[in-house]
């Protein structure tokens, strides 16, 4: 997607792998919708079947970003809060 | 039962809940103070004309506040409004244990923030109304205005995301930082303020007016942050082609089509309601004012609504974006009043479409809203099968 290729860059440096294969995303501070965009990016870049586990403290990320997932096409699996005010938001890439 | 409180007063709240408590709500605030209509803008300007006065600009003398007039904070309902919308915010995070200072901008995003707030107070009164009074309450009115609002915020949205969002013009990496207190607290001063404000109320008795635009402001934003319920999201998430989503702009649009349900009965059978939208607008104005509205709700991140109240629960961005508005915004808006309502000719000045007649009534307050609402539902692939064209295959799931 030619609009969304700065996002790649800044995707990837918000990206890490964890020992157990798992992508965590961490898209704290950023607001509204940026963490739709940053998570559209990273299922540009992972692999089919990665989970992708997305950190964020907005609070409309947690309502905005499981549909966004969803319209992408991809498996949205549910968002677990961590702590006050924090929250992850849990997908895998399906295709 | 414990479940059943959680569920109600800890957990977001379903955004069509939110939209048909703000519905119902809006209703009754217009039956209350013998029909007028919500808006929130006009208290903010008046708020921002106090400003320029305490630095000493002699504000009256504007043609704008010769207007929009400049009464006294504590005795203007849609002033004491902004306070409500802001404390709606701070109880609601607190409530839930949310409340944290967070979301500190720094660089482009702080820019970005400042940049945004400015548009929208610009945009917002040289349309004479936001995503509340043009928009959320000019659809049920059959209003000119919301029409020509929405068409203009749709195309500076539009361009917006497609240019400084997709390309990321205004990502600065930001502050990570949050500061909060235990949640448990957090509770124990949600309770512990919404008894002090019952008490205010009680102690200073305010008239009538006062009173419901206050509470009404507590209860807005009270609703809007338990279900992240957001007009700038409405507007901008239908074009974000990395991850679009409909959620949003259906709940406000099935919002609209509920207050039209009830507005449109009461209004037929003569019910007094302010549909006269008399503040005059011509369209060339809430076009230019919704286009500069709509690039500014994108920038921020939020509308007039949802920096409100996003404010009171510790975001600081929507703070900076809300100060923006305000300060700076408005009362621009204000010294060049004169030039966009006396030089500028005022084309279709704003009148509800149920003057021209029933068929024209409904187009704006039923149609329109209609489309949208099967829109952001297609988006999202909830459109009904037989919507959407799409055959049921033989056999299958």
């Amino acid at each position: 997607m030619a609009g969304t290729t700065g996002f790649a860059r800044q995707t990837k440096s918000l990206l890490s792998k964890r020992a157990d294969g798992t992508y965590e995303l961490d898209a704290r501070g950023y607001t509204c919708p940026y963490p739709q965009l940053f998570a559209g990016a990273a299922f540009d870049i992972l692999e089919v079947r990665a989970r992708l586990e997305i950190l964020t403290d907005n609070p409309s990320s947690c309502e905005n970003v499981p549909v966004s997932i969803r319209n992408r096409g991809q498996k949205f699996l549910g968002v677990e809060p961590l702590a006050p005010g924090l929250w992850k938001i849990i997908a895998e890439k399906v295709r | 039962m414990m479940v059943r409180f959680r569920k109600i007063f800890l957990e977001p709240l379903n955004p069509y809940v939110a939209a048909t408590l703000l519905a119902v709500g809006s209703v009754v605030f217009a039956l209350l103070l013998a029909g007028k209509l919500w808006g929130i803008t006009t208290g903010e300007s008046q708020l921002g004309g106090h400003f320029m006065t305490a630095l000493g600009y002699p504000a009256t003398d504007l043609a704008y506040f010769r207007k929009f007039k400049l009464p006294e904070i504590l005795a203007s309902g849609p002033q004491v409004h902004v306070f409500g919308l802001l404390l709606g915010g701070l109880v609601a995070a607190l409530s839930t244990g949310e409340f944290g200072i967070r979301a500190i901008p720094r660089g482009r995003t702080l820019l970005a923030a400042v940049a945004g707030g400015i548009l929208l107070g610009y945009g917002s009164r040289l349309a004479a109304g936001c995503n509340i009074g043009n928009f959320w309450s000019a659809f049920p009115s059959a209003g000119l205005n919301a029409l020509t609002f929405f068409g203009g915020v749709l195309l500076g949205s539009f361009a917006t995301v497609r240019t400084a969002v997709e390309k990321g013009w205004f990502l600065s990496p930001p502050s990570k930082k949050t500061f909060t207190f235990a949640p448990r607290w957090q509770k124990v001063v949600a309770v512990a303020l919404s008894a002090a404000l019952v008490l205010l109320t009680v102690l200073v008795q305010p008239s009538l007016p006062v009173a419901v635009w206050f509470w009404f402001g507590i209860f807005a934003a009270y609703i809007g942050y338990r279900s992240r319920l957001c007009f700038a999201s409405a507007y901008r998430d239908l074009f974000v082609r990395a991850g679009p989503s409909g959620r949003n702009a259906s709940a406000i649009a099935f919002g609209l089509l509920l207050q039209a349900a009830i507005f449109t009965p009461l209004f037929l059978m003569g019910t007094k309601l302010d549909f006269s939208l008399a503040s005059g607008q011509g369209q060339l104005q809430v076009l230019l004012g919704g286009l500069l509205f709509g690039v500014g709700v994108v920038l921020l991140g939020g509308c007039i609504f949802s920096s409100a109240y996003r404010a009171g629960a510790g975001h600081v961005t929507a703070f900076i974006g809300w100060l923006s508005t305000i300060f700076i915004g408005m009362p621009l808006l204000t010294l060049h009043w004169d030039f966009w309502y006396g030089r500028v000719p005022r084309y279709l000045p704003d009148t509800s479409l149920w003057s021209w007649g029933p068929g024209y009534g409904l187009i704006i307050a039923v149609l329109v809203p209609t489309a949208w609402l099967l829109y952001a539902l297609k988006v999202d692939g909830r459109l009904p099968a037989f919507l959407s064209g799409k055959r049921r295959v033989p056999g299958g799931a």
